[in-house]
C-alpha cells in the first residue's frame, strides 16, 4: 500500500517535470487565444432543444435563433416516439461496423427511402455528414489506380476540406468562391486526369448563398466531370419541395452525388449519408474509410429518420411555413435598416462588420431573451463580422416580432455600425430615437452622402445644418430634406462641406432628426454612405480640359508651320 | 410540360454521354474487386444485437461472435429505459454544433463522469471515436506555431492513421509495431521539435496483443513526449476495473491523453470522447475541427452512456463475467488443438493462415448456427488469415460451447488441427 502511494507520488513528480515540455506549449497557445479575443465558450442548455430554451446563468427561457433546428423537428413528439420504439425493436446499439454484423433491416429501409427522396439509386449511411464528406473523396475511386482532380469552392465547409485533404494521391485544387470562369479554367487544366470531381456547398452557411449549380452542371456536362453538392444546409426544406439546393437550381437530376445530414433540419441527434448512383455507392462501400472502420448508426437515429423522410414525402407542409417565417423576418429586417445579405434561404446574415460590436450586440440581445452568437475573424473575413440568425418553422410571428423588435432595440443603443466599402466609400448605419444628433466624420469637402432613411413607426423630418448646432425656427442654413411619410428607404443626396470647431476638429454637418407624432416608440434608422465622387469628377474635368487645350495648342502650331512652310514656298518660287 | 420534358431527355443524353468517365472507371474498378475477391457482402441483421441473433437468410438465430459488443449491453434494458427517458428529458437531437447551442446540462454530466473513470480531468465528446482520432493530432496544439512530432505505431487503428494525416505541418513518424527500441530512436530523432505525441492502439484489434505501455511511458518521460493511447477495445472490460489497457499495464496515471468509443462495449450506440489534462481538453474545445464543424451528441446516447458509467462506476461484474468467458473460450481452443495467439483479450484470432480457407470456415461456421468473419489481406498480412471470434459477457457457456464444438467440428472437416 504504502510503496503503491509512494510510487504514485514518484511518478506525479516525475510526471510533471518531464511533461511540462507540451503541457506548457499548449497553455501557452490557450494564452494567446484568450488575449485574441476568440476564446469559445459554451452556453449550458437545460431543456430541449426548440424555438424557445432554457439556458443556465439567465432567469427566463430565451428564443433561440442560432440552432439548425430549421423545421423545428429536434423536439418532435412524433420523432421522439418513433426512436424510442425503434429502440424497443432494434435495440441501443450494434456495436459493429456496417459489413461485418452492423446492418439491421431498418437501415437498409432508410438508405432507400434517402435515394427515393433524392430521386437517386442508393445511399451510404455515415454517423455524420462530417464523417461522409471524410470518406468520399479517398473513396469513391481508387486515387493510386486512376488520377483524380478534386475542384473545390474555395469557402467550402471544414470537412470538405479534411475530405480532400486526405486524398493525397489526387489533383487538388480550388476556385473562387462561385467564380464560374475560375472553376472552367481549373476544369480545362485538369483535362489531363482519368475523372474530375467538382465539390461544392449547395448552401454556404456563413452567408446563406445558394452556389450556381446549374452552371456548375453545364460545366461538368461540358468538361466530363461530376458534381458533388453538400446540401447539409438545405435537406428538407430549402427548394420547392425541400430536396434541397439542387432542386431549388433546378438541376436535382444532373448532379451526381449530394451528401447531407440528418443532424440539423431533419431531426438533429446524428447521422449523414451519400446519395447517387448505384456505382460511387457499391465503391464507397467497398472503400469508404469513416464506412469500414467506424460503428453503424444506432437504430434510434434510424428509426426517427425513417420517420422524417415518411413525413417529408408526404407533405410540404413544414417547409412552407418556414419559408413564410423566412421572408417575413428578411422583409422586416431590411425595412428596418439593417444589412442583411439579400437571398432566400434561413440562414440571415445581419451584417455589423466589426467583430466587438457582434458580441456586444449578442450580449444585449440575449439580455432581452434571444439567444443569436456573434461571428467574427477568424469565422469570417476580418471587417464582416455578423449576426448570424437561423429561422425555424417552429417559430411563431410573436417570437419573430419579439426578436425583430429586440434587434432594433440593441441597435439603438450601440454605437454606429461603420464598414469601409470596397471601393473606397464608408458607410454608416446609425439607429436613432426621436429627436437624437447623428453626426459622422467626413475626409474632404466635396464629399457626396447618399442618406436612407428607415422607419416604419414615425413620420419624421430630416435636417441638415452647416453648423454645430441645433437648427432653430430662423436658421437659415437650415435645409430640410426630405419629409417622410412612414415608409423606409427614402434617399436623398447631399453635398457636405468641413467645417471647424473651436478645438479645430473637424467634423461633418449634423443631421438632425426631428419626429412629427408623439409616438414614444419612434424608431429610425440612417444609413449614409459617403463617398469622394468629387475629387475623381475635378480630376476627370481638369484632365479632359487639359487633352483638349493640348490638342488645340497642336492644332495651332501645325497651322503656323504650313502656313510658313507655303510662305517659304512662294519666297522660293519668286 | 412539353418543353420540360423534352430538355430533361436532352440534358439525361448530354449526362449519360459526358459522365461516362467516371462512371465507367468507378465501374470497372468495382469489377476488379469482385475478380480479387475482396468484395464487401453486408448480411442483414432483423434482431436486436445480442448474444444470439437473427440474420436474413438463415431459418434460425445464429450465435454472433464477431460483434464489439463485449459486455453484452447493446441491448441491455437498463441501457434502453436510460436512452428513452433521456429522449423525453431532453429531446431527440441538438441540431447544433456544442459551441453554439449544442451543449446540455448531460453532456457536462457525462464529460465529468468519464474524467472521473479514467481519473484525468476533463473530457471532450465526439460523435466517434473515429473524429476523436481525426479531430485531435491536429487540435491538441497547433502546428503551425510549435514544432510538433506525431509517433506513431506501425499498426495503429485506421483513423488514428487519418488523424496524423490531417495534421498538416507536423513531423510524422511511424515505429514499427511495439517495437520499443525503434521508438526509442525515433524518439531521439525527433527531440529537435517542441512537442512530441506517442500514439498507439491499446490493444491491437486484428490480434488483440496489447501495447507495452509502461514501456511507453518510461520513454515518454526519458524523451519528454506525451503519450495517447486508444482504448477503443479496453474501455469499460480490460484491466482490473475495466479502465482499459493503461490499467492493464498499471500506468493509468502516466498516460497524457485517452481516445476511446461508446460505441463498442458500452452501449453501442455511438459517440467517442478524448480524455486528459485539462489544458489539453481545453485547447481541443478550441481548435477540434470534428467538435466545431460537426454536430453534437444526440441526447439519447449520453443519457444511455451516463448509465453506463453509473454501472461501471459501481461494479466490475460485467467485466468478470467477460473474463471468465475469456479464459474459458481460449483454454477450450487451444487445448482442441487451435492456433490461437496467446493472450487475455476478447479478442481471439483464430489462425488459419489462407485467406480462401477463412472465408470457407466462416461459411462452414454459419451453416452451424455460428457467425464469425474471416480476415484475409490486404486487412491482415498475406499468409496471416484468420477468424477473429470476440467474445462478450453475454454468451452463456452454452453458447461458448456450441461455438467451441463446431469449430472443431469444421476444424476436422478442413483439418486444420493440430495433432
Amino acid at each position: 500500500m504504502l510503496s503503491n502511494f509512494l510510487r504514485k507520488q514518484q511518478y506525479n513528480y516525475v510526471r510533471n517535470t518531464f511533461a511540462k515540455s507540451a503541457e506548457s506549449v499548449v497553455k501557452k497557445q490557450l494564452q494567446e487565444i484568450r488575449k485574441a479575443g476568440t476564446w469559445k465558450a459554451e452556453r449550458i442548455i437545460n431543456t430541449q432543444q426548440s424555438a424557445s430554451i432554457g439556458v443556465e446563468g439567465t432567469r427566463n427561457k430565451v428564443l433561440n435563433f442560432c440552432a439548425n433546428n430549421y423545421l423545428g423537428l429536434s423536439n418532435s413528439p412524433e420523432l421522439m416516439e418513433a426512436a424510442k420504439d425503434v429502440i424497443d425493436s432494434h435495440g441501443l446499439g450494434l456495436s459493429s461496423v456496417r459489413f461485418i454484423c452492423g446492418t439491421q433491416d431498418i437501415h437498409k429501409k432508410l438508405e432507400s427511402m434517402i435515394a427515393q427522396f433524392h430521386r437517386m439509386d442508393d445511399t451510404i449511411l455515415y454517423s455524420s455528414c462530417f464523417t461522409a464528406n471524410g470518406g468520399l473523396f479517398e473513396g469513391f475511386v481508387d486515387p493510386v489506380k486512376s488520377k483524380v482532380a478534386i475542384l473545390s469552392d474555395s469557402l467550402n465547409h471544414a470537412s470538405i476540406i479534411d475530405g480532400i485533404r486526405l486524398n493525397k494521391k489526387a489533383r487538388r485544387m480550388r476556385y473562387n468562391h462561385i467564380d464560374m470562369q475560375d472553376l472552367e479554367n481549373k476544369l480545362i487544366e485538369a483535362q489531363d486526369q482519368d475523372v474530375r470531381i467538382i465539390t461544392t456547398d449547395g448552401v454556404f452557411s456563413m452567408d446563406g448563398d445558394v452556389a450556381p449549380l446549374t452552371k456548375i452542371c453545364d460545366l461538368a456536362d461540358r468538361y466530363d466531370s461530376i458534381v458533388m453538392v453538400d446540401e447539409s444546409h438545405a435537406t428538407g426544406f430549402f427548394g420547392k419541395t425541400g430536396r434541397g439546393a439542387s432542386e431549388y437550381c433546378n438541376v436535382l437530376d444532373r448532379v451526381d452525388l449530394i451528401n447531407s445530414t440528418l443532424g440539423k433540419a431533419l431531426g438533429g441527434s446524428s447521422g449523414g449519408f451519400t446519395t447517387g448512383k448505384q456505382c460511387y455507392i457499391d465503391m464507397l462501400r467497398q472503400r469508404s474509410r469513416p464506412y469500414l472502420f467506424s460503428n453503424t448508426l444506432a437504430p434510434a437515429v434510424v428509426g426517427a429518420s425513417i420517420k422524417v423522410f415518411d413525413i417529408l414525402l408526404k407533405s410540404t407542409e413544414l417547409r412552407d411555413k418556414l419559408e413564410r417565417n423566412t421572408l417575413y423576418f428578411r422583409e422586416k429586417m431590411t425595412n428596418a435598416g439593417f444589412d442583411i445579405l439579400a437571398g432566400e434561404h434561413p440562414i440571415i446574415p445581419i451584417m455589423l462588420y466589426e467583430g466587438r460590436l457582434a458580441n456586444e450586440f449578442a450580449d444585449e440581445m440575449l439580455k432581452r431573451g434571444i439567444y443569436v452568437i456573434g461571428f467574427s475573424y477568424p469565422v469570417v473575413p476580418k471587417g464582416e463580422a455578423r449576426i448570424r440568425v437561423q429561422i425555424s418553422a417552429g417559430h411563431t410571428k410573436q417570437q419573430l416580432d419579439k426578436a425583430i423588435d429586440a434587434f432594433i432595440e440593441v441597435g439603438i443603443s450601440t454605437t454606429t455600425i461603420t464598414r469601409l466599402e470596397p471601393n473606397g466609400s464608408k458607410k454608416y448605419l446609425r439607429f436613432l430615437e426621436n429627436s437624437t444628433n447623428f453626426y459622422f466624420p467626413v475626409s474632404s469637402s466635396g464629399d457626396e452622402a447618399i442618406i436612407s432613411l428607415y422607419s416604419d413607426t414615425c413620420l419624421f423630418d430630416l435636417y441638415f445644418t452647416t453648423g454645430m448646432d441645433y437648427p432653430t425656427e430662423s436658421d437659415d442654413d437650415k435645409l430640410k430634406l426630405s419629409k417622410t411619410q412612414k415608409s423606409h428607404a427614402c434617399l436623398s443626396t447631399i453635398s457636405l462641406e468641413k467645417k471647424e470647431t473651436k478645438n479645430n476638429a473637424q467634423i461633418a454637418q449634423l443631421l438632425y432628426v426631428t419626429s412629427k407624432t408623439d409616438n414614444t416608440t419612434n424608431r429610425l434608422a440612417i444609413k449614409v454612405t459617403v463617398q469622394q465622387t468629387t475629387n475623381i469628377e475635378k480630376t476627370t474635368a481638369s484632365l479632359v480640359i487639359s487633352v483638349i487645350l493640348l490638342a488645340i495648342c497642336c492644332l495651332i502650331t501645325m497651322i503656323i508651320i504650313v502656313f510658313l512652310s507655303r510662305k517659304g514656298n512662294t519666297d522660293r518660287k519668286r | 410540360m412539353l418543353s420540360n420534358f423534352l430538355q430533361k431527355q436532352q440534358y439525361n443524353y448530354v449526362r449519360n454521354f459526358t459522365s461516362k468517365s467516371a462512371e465507367r472507371i468507378v465501374k470497372q474498378q468495382l469489377q476488379e474487386i469482385r475478380n480479387a475477391g475482396t468484395w464487401k457482402a453486408e448480411r442483414i441483421i432483423n434482431t436486436q444485437q445480442s448474444a444470439s441473433i437473427g440474420v436474413e437468410g438463415t431459418w434460425n438465430k445464429v450465435l454472433n461472435f464477431c460483434a464489439n459488443n463485449y459486455l453484452g449491453l447493446s441491448n441491455s434494458p437498463e441501457l434502453m429505459q436510460a436512452a428513452k427517458d433521456t429522449i423525453d428529458s431532453h429531446g431527440l437531437g441538438l441540431s447544433s454544433v456544442r459551441f453554439i447551442c449544442g451543449t446540455q446540462n448531460i453532456h457536462k454530466k457525462l464529460e465529468n463522469m468519464i474524467a472521473k473513470f479514467h481519473r484525468m480531468e476533463d473530457t471532450i465528446l465526439y460523435s466517434s471515436c473515429f473524429d476523436a482520432n481525426g479531430g485531435l493530432f491536429e487540435g491538441f496544439v497547433d502546428p503551425v506555431k510549435s514544432k510538433v512530432a506525431i509517433l506513431s505505431d506501425a499498426l495503429n487503428h485506421a483513423s488514428i492513421i487519418d488523424g496524423i494525416r490531417l495534421s498538416g505541418k507536423a513531423r510524422k513518424m511511424r515505429y514499427n509495431h511495439i517495437d520499443m527500441q525503434d521508438l526509442e530512436n525515433k524518439l531521439i530523432e525527433a527531440q529537435d521539435q517542441d512537442v512530441r505525441i506517442i500514439t498507439t492502439d491499446g490493444v491491437f484489434s486484428m490480434d488483440g496483443d496489447v501495447a507495452p505501455i509502461e514501456k511507453i511511458c518510461d520513454l515518454a518521460e526519458r524523451y519528454d513526449s506525451v503519450v495517447m493511447v486508444d482504448e477503443s477495445h479496453a474501455t469499460g472490460f480490460f484491466g482490473k476495473t475495466g479502465r482499459g489497457a493503461s490499467e492493464f499495464c498499471n500506468v493509468l496515471d502516466r498516460v497524457d491523453i485517452i481516445n476511446s468509443t461508446l460505441g463498442k462495449a458500452l452501449g453501442g450506440s455511438s459517440g467517442g470522447f478524448t480524455v486528459g489534462k485539462k489544458c489539453y481538453i481545453d485547447m481541443l474545445r478550441q481548435r477540434s475541427r470534428p467538435y466545431l464543424f460537426s454536430n453534437t451528441l444526440a441526447p439519447a446516447v449520453v443519457g444511455a452512456s451516463i448509465k453506463v458509467f453509473d454501472i461501471l462506476l459501481k461494479s466490475t461484474e460485467l467485466r468478470d463475467q467477460l473474463e471468465k468467458n475469456t479464459l474459458y473460450f481460449r483454454e477450450k481452443m487451444t487445448k482442441a488443438g487451435f492456433d490461437i495467439l496467446a493472450g487475455e483479450h476478447p479478442i481471439i484470432p483464430i489462425m488459419l493462415y489462407e485467406g480462401k480457407l477463412a472465408n470457407e470456415f466462416a461459411d462452414e461456421m454459419l451453416k452451424r448456427g455460428i457467425y464469425v468473419i474471416g480476415f484475409s489481406y490486404p486487412v491482415v498480412p498475406k499468409g496471416e488469415a484468420r477468424i477473429r471470434v470476440q467474445i462478450s459477457a453475454g454468451h452463456t457457456k452454452e453458447q461458448l460451447d456450441k461455438a467451441i464444438d463446431a469449430f472443431v467440428e469444421v476444424g476436422k472437416l478442413k483439418g486444420c488441427l493440430k495433432k
